[in-house]
């Protein structure tokens, strides 16, 4: 069997979006991988394996049959839910927009748990931020807050940050200063050229101590050895002189920060600390982006209805409440009667509540592989994988997009199709 | 003449219930069929009001002119009840939902129970009284809005929850218990007042605006202390608290403040002031 090379295949893991695989194509099997992390590899290897049956109510049935029992649910809810995308492409995101316009439901994605809050932030403050490319050739300080991207997002150091070696920076590594904060030492922290082990939950009290440094206020409370989230202040007086020295620094901020206590205003006072060095030299922000194409279904989301997630249609036009029309919140007050979930695995990401509540309700479920989700769903659609056997368009960390190719053919159709499919039968059951 | 309309919830929705066709002002001249046939948002559909609601109205000469709106029954899961309203009052008898009293401009609305989140959002006047608890959000402006409350007054018996005041722009809050992290958070005018236990980072980012609060453990190192004094406001402002029902306990008229100046990185003109003798 003759062995196929596809080339600068892109990596559909995570949001760093690797577009420089090697993938060894035979007999409609990828059989190796090269320029790949371990998690992109298995990806890359199994990714359109262990697809679920197709089923309706436990029952195997056909797509027609799936797509009919699927419209039938959607149309008779009176509050739907339209959730998850992360790891599709920006063309079935759209239809699902429409989709659930149609439906006059809620429609919500994997941010709302993940990376909302930065995208909040960005709503209040903006966001002074570069491409990953240029934090390559330019960076010579990078700073990584509540992110770890040695066990995250594998490649992004020799790839884009840390030791990479770009225009500006042709020692890679040596013509960097690296400085990782977080509450625990990680891998990435070993790499460090200094390490802020700080207390869980004060981000935004050192953020607003970073600022007032950078600003040059009195802080006349704290002395030199004053802890600020458990580390002195004579060592964030380092960190502020780093930040002004340095030539185009890069912060990266991760979960860590967004999702602990403050949230979005953890990144507000972050991005506004970014903000204030600009007065001295060149400093960025960017959100180290944790599924592949989140970042595109926000983008998708914001250009069809202009916000980024926690939307509802229910009357008719987007309105847009993160705590009222986010996910988790309406799952756990029970605000929703049905559930179409596309491209994201809601029984082992969202806490225990939510998952009972989603289990009481008509679900639809469509995954390229079979997951928690699909152990329970009452309609189940198997789709092709997006980036291995569907094309398409995602949007890496930095915003840029990046389009995938399909290398592998498949039996089921991509989510686009099958959303498409579903929203046809909706008009029609709308319309009689 | 004085209307009064008694309407109790006949069953608890099972999906969200948008009411804010409820609210007094708008009720002056309607019938009971005029009132059932309201329409609500139930989920994705337009229902009649009738659907869940039943009771009566009463026309008398008697006290004030004006209509007093009662609702009884748990309205927990019923949004927007008294949003927008300018007059009237509204009594909600039990628990409601999420924006009640959003946007009002005037009348008054006594919860007897706890409020949902967003009580009082973006609200330019008239009083709300809370006998219980609050939720999150509490007289704050929504994503994306620069300026939240900007009058009147909220006082709430119980507890509140987070961000409370969030870029509050004029009027008075006052918890009576605990408050959860952030409150006055980018607050630009307007008094918060909490008489428990405040959470972190009281008044972070605020440009002006008065926060009172009994212990400031919390309070980020960019607030100044300036001076420990008497304001000659506070006898005012105390006896105007208690004519709406509350008596805070240890907060006497004599009461001393440590008056902290903040938040620096804002331009340090909003004050947070600890109360020494509570």
């Amino acid at each position: 069997m003759t062995v196929t090379v596809h080339k600068d295949v892109v990596c559909t893991f995570c949001g760093a979006l690797c577009d420089d695989l090697e993938m060894h194509v035979e007999d409609n099997r990828v059989i190796d991988v090269k320029n790949v992390c371990g998690i992109g590899r298995s990806k890359a290897l199994h990714g359109d394996n262990d697809k679920p049956e197709c089923r309706v109510r436990g029952q195997q049935a056909t797509l027609e049959q799936a797509y009919d029992a699927a419209a039938e649910i959607l149309s008779r809810a009176k509050s739907p839910l339209v959730y998850g995308f992360s790891s599709t492409v920006a063309e079935a995101n759209r239809v699902g927009v429409e989709l659930a316009e149609i439906l006059r439901g809620g429609l919500d994605n994997c941010s709302s748990y993940c990376h909302g809050p930065g995208v909040l932030a960005r709503q209040h403050v903006g966001l002074p931020t570069c491409t990953l490319g240029e934090a390559k050739n330019r960076a010579d300080l990078v700073v990584f807050w509540g992110a770890n991207p040695m066990e995250s997002h594998m490649r992004h150091f020799s790839r884009y940050s840390v030791q990479a070696k770009g225009m500006y920076t042709p020692l890679g590594r040596k013509d960097r200063k690296m400085v990782v904060v977080d509450v625990r030492p990680t891998p990435s922290s070993k790499n460090a050229d200094l390490f802020f082990q700080v207390i869980p939950g004060s981000d935004y009290e050192i953020a607003t101590v970073l600022r007032a440094l950078v600003c040059e206020l009195p802080l006349p409370t704290l002395a030199d050895d004053s802890l600020v989230g458990g580390v002195p202040l004579s060592k964030w007086k380092e960190l502020v002189a780093l930040f002004k020295a340095c030539k185009y620094g890069v912060v990266f901020f991760g979960i860590g920060l967004t999702q602990s206590q403050g949230k979005d205003l953890n990144i507000e006072q972050l991005i506004r600390l970014v903000g204030d060095c600009n007065r001295h030299t060149r400093v960025y922000a960017m959100p180290m982006r944790g599924h592949a194409n989140v970042n595109g279904n926000n983008q998708v989301f914001v250009w069809q209805t202009g916000y980024p997630l926690a939307i509802s249609f229910n009357r008719g036009y987007p309105r847009f409440n993160p705590g009222e029309f986010s996910v988790i919140d309406m799952l756990n007050r029970g605000d929703v009667d049905a559930a179409l979930i596309v491209a994201t695995d809601p029984a082992a990401h969202l806490p225990h509540t939510a998952v009972e509540a989603l289990k009481k309700i008509p679900t639809i479920v469509l995954d390229p592989v079979n997951s928690l989700t699909t152990a329970w769903a009452d309609v189940v659609i198997p789709v092709a994988t997006s980036g291995l056997s569907a094309a398409g368009t995602y949007y890496r960390m930095d915003n840029v997009p990046i389009r995938l190719r399909k290398i592998l053919d498949c039996e089921w159709p991509a989510d686009l199709e099958v959303l498409q499919n579903i929203k046809e039968r909706v008009l029609d059951a709308k319309d009689h | 003449m004085k209307r009064v309309i008694d309407l109790r919830l006949t069953r608890v929705p099972d999906l969200p219930l948008e009411a804010d066709r409820l609210r007094p002002d708008s009720l002056a001249q309607a019938g009971l069929d005029e009132l059932y046939a309201l329409p609500l948002l139930y989920g994705n559909q337009t229902v009649a009001a009738g659907e869940f609601l039943r009771g009566e109205i009463q026309e008398t000469e008697e006290g004030a002119s004006g209509v007093t709106l009662i609702l009884r029954g748990d309205f927990k899961r019923v949004k927007r009840l008294g949003q927008g309203m300018q007059s009237g009052e509204l009594i909600i008898e039990g628990p409601c939902g999420f924006h009640t009293g959003a946007e009002m401009g005037g009348g008054r609305i006594t919860i007897r129970g706890d409020a949902g989140d967003w009580l009082g959002a973006h609200m330019t006047g008239g009083v709300i009284r809370v006998e219980g608890n609050a939720g999150h959000w509490v007289g704050a402006s929504y994503r994306g809005k620069t300026q939240g409350m900007r009058g009147g007054a909220v006082i709430i018996h119980g507890n509140a929850g987070r961000m409370t005041g969030t870029k509050m722009r004029g009027g008075l809050i006052v918890v009576r218990g605990d408050c959860l992290e952030f409150p006055g958070y980018d607050m630009n005018a307007g008094t918060i007042l909490i008489a428990g236990r405040s959470g972190r980072h009281i008044g972070s980012g605020m440009v002006r605006g008065t926060i009172i609060v009994r212990d400031g453990h919390s309070l980020l190192p960019t607030f100044y202390h300036n001076c420990a004094y008497k304001p000659s406001f506070w006898p005012l402002l105390r006896s105007y608290i208690e004519a709406q029902g509350l008596v805070l306990d240890g907060w006497g008229a004599d009461c001393f403040f440590d008056r902290y100046s903040g938040e620096a990185l804002t331009g340090c003109k909003g004050e947070v002031l600890l109360c020494h003798t509570a």
